[in-house]
């Protein structure tokens, strides 16, 4: 695809989304919301995951920590809610980074399990300071000025400062400073061995995802009006994996396609029957199983195969993901 | 607070070390061994506490615990042996990040399974006669069948040390831990050793579901509840080994029973603040070897 | 575009590593003059790649200091020697498997430039000519959209090398460049090396278990056994001492 191909689609898209109050109902645009800030938290994760290669398990906490913002803003300070929204990213990008200085201490199973026990550390906090956070109970009913109480109005929200997140982690990506996550994540021992501090980069990834996911979490407190610490629940970050996992790591707009298709496929599962995790963990279970690489990875693959049908016929080159930990080169 | 008290708490403790302790030990083996986050373990555990129940409904009450141990271990390691076989066998060459995920895919799934097969609401599960009732100790009453449960812990782990120590299998379980790139090349069956080290470690979550279930009610979400605290104990002890997750155990449990008592609301902070020590200053545990960059 | 060549030196002095009580570098001490290519043997076990280790910063000395220059190597991480000029292939290839052979070498000069620190940009399209130039140079001018993965063995110890010029290193440090390749690889493989390391003028130092490897490219040898240097001379030095003879005695000197 051309550039300018490529920048009318994404005009095309643009519009459509923007005038999608009209033409798709209530429920929809609820869904829509839903969609863009779970694909705000998951492209942000995604640059823990598919590009530096850094399984996180904090993620669910710093989104909690963006939702927080805004609510304690609110609650404590009295202050407009909205303003948690910038605010947020700094906090996220403070606790993110706090958390990073430490996690990143350890290397791989350790790091994960480092992410996991302290942002269980968070959600304990968050559950156990009642005067601070009203504990268990949550908080709800913030208040929201009106031009965000309708349904259109706040999705446009939601949609213009997701789209400028998702914008501004897609500059991060494409950066000089990505090729040098994505070099991390192929073979970290080479990364530090081709001049660079794997150590400071990792952080710097982390802090900016932990930033951005804190954002996800604010938008999330302005259209739901509440906070709880269960968001911070380190089974509630495996949402953003398999949002991840569905729409395919190794391409910048996997997790953006893999958040419609979760948030469908989650309300449509839902609606039909209770048993909604069985259902959704045989499908996470077949994707795991047969298309680890996502619906992007899919359509890479489509389309290199229909490119290259119109040459001579080559090895199929789907790049299989394959483990990063050990180099074998005669496999 | 008087010597007895801290004795009935210490005791208190180490009764869910015991319980920690056999949960761990499997997960401890699983993890070290062959490297895999099993976040079904505490699934199987679950699973195996709900068989219970329904072996000790189906026996009588009187002594039905103990066949019940041996169904829910069996039904577990048939279980564990599936999923080893059928999905995690496919997942070994790629990225770990799939093992994990497969893994968290059968929690959602067995979660569901057992709310189909159980319903939602909580069980009760009588305790054989012999281990009801308690045992004075310091003047207290203190529960026999906590007894049993610290009695079952140390019993796994001889078992357990036992067969790591004297037996072909356990020497390349330690080989396993050790070095896994090199299992292939001295001449050990992989595969099939995987597929035994889950097994036994998804026995060990089913027994200890069984012993569970004795001793309070059984109800969803046990999966998740002991499966933080199985990983911060293995954690803490390190990878893959029975002493270190005896220690592990150890200190989680009486943490667990002492917290209770002064910081009630800490506790669980506390342990979390504890794995994040290990990890930041030990990453390979108390009793680990140290990770290879 | 640097300093003198005949300045530059690698002075290693007394550097000792130990694990748990057992020493496997002790005590070595050589210097490298510029623009010299020496060659370390020794048996299995005799340190070369524990030294190799401890030179690049992978692993932290004991004891000792290496001096690149005048700059102190010990204590430095690996990504801060990267940057001081030396630079590294590993025993068994270590490169960025998904990555395209052009883009490995891209990051490696992106890296090299200071660019990586840049969170705007298009990463992918810069250093796309002076990557290929250097894939040009150790013959994969044709491959460079190639996952690097799917390489054969040789052409994998091409992108290391690739990726070890990627810095204009002026010492150049190879681990058993030819491990595992059959003799006509070797042969190329060495030829490449020499070719490039004449081109730019760097030092080298390798490590190396074929002797007609070491005899057809070193100008000088140390010879290691048991973690310490045992002699050190040019190859007729080397080929004609008895003790070296008997430290090989039983360890045949083939290529692996």
């Amino acid at each position: 695809m051309t550039p300018r191909l490529t920048l009318l689609a994404w005009l095309l898209i643009a519009g459509a989304a923007i005038a999608a109050p009209a033409y798709i109902d209530k429920l929809g645009i609820l869904s829509a919301t839903r969609i863009v800030i779970l694909a705000l938290w998951a492209v942000s994760l995604n640059l823990l995951l598919g590009r530096t290669g850094l399984v996180s398990f904090a993620h669910a906490a710093f989104f909690g920590v963006g939702a927080y913002t805004v609510a304690l803003l609110w609650l404590h300070l009295d202050l407009p809610a909205v303003l948690g929204v910038p605010l947020s990213v700094a906090v996220g990008a403070l606790v993110a980074f706090l958390t990073g200085a430490v996690a990143l201490r350890a290397v791989h199973l350790y790091f994960s399990m480092l992410t996991l026990a302290l942002s269980q550390l968070l959600f304990v906090i968050a559950f156990v300071w009642y005067d601070f956070t009203q504990g268990d109970n949550g908080i709800h009913g913030i208040d929201i000025p009106d031009v965000l109480r309708d349904t259109a109005g706040s999705y446009w929200f939601v949609l213009a400062v997701g789209a400028l997140g998702i914008v501004a982690l897609w500059l991060v990506s494409r950066s000089p400073f990505g090729t040098a996550l994505q070099a991390i994540r192929e073979n970290r021992q080479r990364a530090a061995f081709i001049g660079i501090n794997v150590r400071r980069y990792e952080l710097a990834a982390f802090t900016v995802a932990g930033a951005f996911a804190a954002l996800a979490g604010s938008l999330f407190a302005l259209f739901n009006r509440s906070a709880y610490p269960g968001l911070m629940d380190w089974t509630a970050g495996a949402q953003p994996i398999f949002v991840i996992l569905i729409g395919g790591m190794y391409e910048f707009v996997g997790p953006v396609l893999g958040a419609m298709v979760y948030v469908l496929l989650e309300e449509s599962v839902t609606r039909q029957t209770l048993y909604s995790n069985l259902v959704l963990g045989a499908v996470f279970l077949g994707i795991v199983l047969l298309r680890p690489d996502g619906l992007a990875g899919l359509v890479r693959t489509l389309a290199g195969r229909m490119r290259r049908s119109r040459l001579a016929p080559v090895a199929d080159d789907s790049l299989e993901p394959h483990d990063t930990d050990q180099l074998e080169p005669e496999r | 607070m008087d010597l007895d008290t801290l004795v009935i708490q210490l005791l208190a403790g180490l009764t869910r070390a015991g319980l920690l302790f056999i949960v761990s030990a499997g997960l401890s083996l699983v993890f070290g061994a062959m490297r895999v986050i099993n976040l079904a373990h505490g699934s199987l555990y679950m699973l195996g506490a709900f068989v219970a129940s329904t072996v000790v409904a189906t026996i009588g009450g009187d002594w039905g615990l103990f066949p019940a141990l041996v169904v829910s271990a069996a039904a577990a390691a048939l279980v564990g042996s599936v999923i080893e076989v059928g999905i995690l066998r496919r997942l070994y060459r790629r990225e770990h990040l799939l093992q994990l995920l497969a893994t968290f895919a059968i929690v959602l799934i067995i979660s569901d399974i057992v709310e189909i097969v159980w319903g939602t609401a909580n069980l009760s599960v009588a305790r054989p006669a012999v281990l009801s009732g308690s045992v004075p100790i310091l003047g207290r009453p203190f529960p026999t069948y906590n007894l049993f449960i610290i009695a079952a812990a140390l019993g796994t782990g001889v078992a357990l040390t036992l067969l790591l120590r004297r037996t072909g299998l356990g020497r390349d379980i330690r080989a396993a831990i050790v070095d896994p790139e090199m299992l292939g090349g001295v001449g050990v069956d992989v595969p099939r050793l995987f597929t035994v080290v889950f097994v036994i470690g998804s026995a060990l979550a089913g027994m200890a579901g069984a012993i569970a279930a004795g001793s309070g009610a059984v109800g969803l979400g046990m999966d998740v509840e002991i499966l933080v605290q199985a990983f911060a104990v293995t954690i803490i002890g390190g990878l893959g080994s029975i002493p270190g997750a005896l220690v592990g155990a150890g200190i989680i449990g009486v943490a667990d029973a002492f917290g209770i008592l002064f910081l009630p609301r800490l506790t669980l902070a506390i342990i979390f603040l504890a794995m994040a020590i290990v990890l930041a200053i030990r990453p390979s545990g108390l009793f680990g070897l140290p990770e290879r960059t | 575009m640097r300093m003198s060549r005949t300045e530059l030196i690698l002075e290693v002095r007394d550097v000792s590593r130990s694990f748990g009580g057992f020493a496997a570098v002790d005590g070595v001490s050589f210097t490298v003059a510029a623009g010299e290519r020496r060659a370390v043997i020794g048996p299995n076990g005799a340190g070369k790649t524990t030294l190799f280790n401890l030179l690049t910063g992978l692993l932290r000395a004991d004891a000792g200091s290496v001096l690149l220059g005048e700059r102190e190597l010990i204590g430095l991480p690996p990504h801060r020697i990267a940057s001081a000029g030396v630079s590294r292939a590993f025993q068994t290839t270590s490169i960025f498997p998904r990555l395209s052979v052009r883009q490995n070498v891209q990051v490696a000069l992106l890296a090299a430039a200071g660019l990586t620190r840049r969170v705007w940009g298009d990463g992918w399209s810069q250093k796309r000519d002076e990557a290929e130039r250097i894939l040009e140079e150790v013959g994969l001018g044709t491959n460079a959209d190639q996952p690097a993965s799917m390489l054969s063995h040789g052409d994998q110890r091409a992108i290391e090398l690739a990726l070890a010029l990627a810095h204009r290193p002026q010492l150049l440090i190879l681990d058993e460049p030819t491990a595992g390749m059959a003799p006509a690889e070797t042969a190329a493989t060495m030829a490449l090396i020499r070719r490039v390391v004449a081109e730019r003028s760097m030092t080298l130092l390798f490590s190396e278990h074929d002797m007609e490897v070491v005899f057809g490219t070193a100008d000088r040898i140390t010879v290691m056994h048991q973690g310490q240097v045992l002699t050190e001379g040019t190859p007729g030095d080397v080929r004609g001492d008895a003790r070296v003879q008997e430290v090989y005695l039983g360890a045949a000197d083939v290529a692996s």
